[in-house]
């Protein structure tokens, strides 16, 4: 699938194409244009100027189940959670499934680990476990792109592998997969490639020793960062938040 | 098997009230009717008993479908000013006498345009906010007090009889329609409900937010406008009829979700029905427990409804 933004929502000349089975990590300071870019990859957040290309062709001419049919978004977290069974809130994503609808649930279910959480409301859930349950849908999908915004923030360790590996089962089943990320340690791991984006723009990296280095993070951070036993970290004398 | 029950129990109460609220007021089973109350049967209660029925129906249906979309349990007609724009409207043909082919139909017409223009309102608020929630239902609060002052200030300008006649309207009651108001809007409310219930599935995406159901296929910017017009038309017809009922819309939505229906192709309909019974039973209840005066049932609604609504609240249910 290839991507072109021409001028999209402050973001510039982003141009990638992506195959079935990758999985990029998307890395960027916070309020860098992640989630707008993810959004506006969706047409959420319609282009004031300039255009989305998607395949060649414009997503403002595609209808909007076209477009999520094809590109399937997981934002964060959910607006609104509402007293709903994490079952309910399964069978109102998969409204638009034409068939084995129940199934697929319970497929999904049974891969993110959520049958004996299947019949509890959403508002008790923790947040480990409605991150689970919001990747969940993301089996529901027969996008060919899927999108996660931050699906590994503010997870414990355990939670936070487990859903490295949900990540990497979905990629297994031929979707592209681009997520986004603060995670330096384990989430980089797992990409094959890195996007990073860097004053409005894209920034490619091969996830290859000699791509990723500290002076590339601190392009992308703007602030010093140095490589210590493998571990990428940000250097702890530069004192002050970095603006 | 719930659901039958459930269903069973309802179409049962139904005919049940069919039958017992023919009766203005409680007297010995007597099957054996005079022609005098033959007529008061067909021409006075039956068509009573089915707006009842309608009325709460609708209003339950307005309150299912405006707490989905602005994912708020107080949303009702009432919390987004429809109710009170078919109010004014409504007071605006009293008040001035306005009479077009009937009373009655000019006072439906102006209820109709009053609740229409106030969703139009409604509905430009929401573009200019992005169907902001808060915003929406905060402007709600303000169109419902400024309609009502402005309807005070019509009653202030006008003459005792004219202020009787208003103020017994806004007390809400369903016994003032005959069988050709009936027919007039049961077509059109239905149409609309049906278009609601096709679209069910929308609202049960659309309780997750807007970012989340825009990315599931369902789109708020096509939906909420659509749902909105499509709740507000039936609410305002009902409004014009009946006058305001309150806290129908509140509680019987609520009720169904506590018994455990939560998505709203089950939902809708089990609250339409819910609704229709609940107002057949308040109806039937105003019109006898202080006979042989009537109390309007608008009165009683929000005498059962405040009470057990704020039960819920303190209860966290809702």
């Amino acid at each position: 699938m290839s991507i072109a933004i021409e001028a999209c929502n402050l973001l510039r000349n982003i141009t990638f194409t992506t195959t079935a089975g990758e999985i990029i990590a998307l890395l960027g300071k916070n309020g860098s244009g992640k989630t707008t870019l993810f959004r506006s990859l969706i047409g959420y957040l319609p282009c004031t100027a300039g255009s989305v290309n998607l395949n060649n062709s414009n997503l403002y001419e595609l209808s909007h189940s076209e477009i999520v049919g094809s590109i399937c978004y997981v934002p964060q977290r959910l607006e609104a959670i509402p007293h709903t069974t994490v079952l309910e809130f399964l069978h109102s994503c998969s409204n638009k499934l034409s068939c084995n609808q129940n199934e697929r649930i319970n497929n999904s279910l049974e891969r993110c680990s959520l049958q004996q959480l299947r019949d509890r409301y959403l508002p008790v859930l923790s947040g480990g476990e409605l991150r689970r349950v919001l990747l969940a849908t993301a089996f529901l999908s027969d996008a060919s792109l899927l999108l996660l915004d931050e699906p590994t923030s503010n997870l414990d360790p355990a939670n936070h592998i487990a859903v490295l590996n949900l990540i990497a089962q979905l990629a297994s089943d031929s979707r592209a997969i681009i997520f986004a990320t603060h995670d330096l340690i384990n989430d980089i791991k797992i990409a094959h490639r890195i996007f990073a984006i860097r004053n409005k723009e894209l920034l490619t990296i091969s996830n290859t020793a000699t791509a990723l280095t500290p002076a590339v993070l601190e392009s992308i951070y703007n602030t010093p960062f140095e490589l210590t036993s493998g571990v990428f970290s940000p250097s702890m004398n530069t004192g002050g938040l970095v603006t | 098997m719930k659901r039958f029950v459930l269903l069973s129990t309802a179409i049962t109460g139904i005919l049940a009230l069919l039958l017992c609220s023919v009766w203005a007021a409680p007297r010995p089973l007597n099957l054996q009717l005079s022609m005098t109350d033959q007529q008061i049967l067909l021409a006075l209660r039956l068509p009573r008993t089915i707006l009842a029925f309608l009325a709460g129906g609708t209003l339950a249906i307005g309150g299912c479908v405006f707490q989905a979309l602005f994912r708020n349990p107080l949303a009702s007609p009432y919390t987004l000013g429809v109710s009170s724009g078919s109010a004014f409207g409504a007071s605006i043909a009293i008040v001035f006498g306005i009479s077009l082919i009937s009373p009655t139909y000019s006072l439906m017409l102006a209820a109709l345009a009053g609740g229409f223009l106030t969703s139009l309102l409604v509905l430009w608020i929401g573009h200019q906010s992005r169907q902001s929630t808060e915003t929406l239902i905060l402007a709600g609060v303000v169109l419902t007090f400024l309609f009502g002052s402005i309807g005070l200030f019509l009653q202030y300008l006008s003459d005792y009889a004219r202020v009787f006649a208003l103020s017994r309207w806004m007390m809400g009651s369903v016994g003032v329609i005959g069988w050709d108001e009936l027919a007039s809007i049961t077509p059109i409310i239905f149409l609309f409900m049906f278009w609601i219930y096709r679209n069910a599935k929308a609202l049960d995406l659309l309780l997750y937010g807007h970012e989340f159901s825009f990315a599931r296929g369902v789109n708020p910017g096509y939906y909420v406008p659509r749902f909105v017009f499509a709740v507000s038309i039936p609410i305002a017809l009902i409004v014009a009829v009946c006058g305001p009922i309150g806290f129908v819309g509140i509680l019987v939505p609520h009720a169904v979700r506590l018994l455990g229906y939560r998505q709203h192709t089950r939902l809708l309909p089990l609250s339409f029905v819910l609704g229709g019974v609940f107002l057949v039973l308040s109806d039937a209840s105003a019109r006898t427990i202080a006979y042989p005066y009537e109390l309007p049932v608008g009165i009683l609604t929000a005498l059962l409804g405040s009470p057990l609504f704020l039960l819920l609240l303190l209860k966290k249910q809702v």
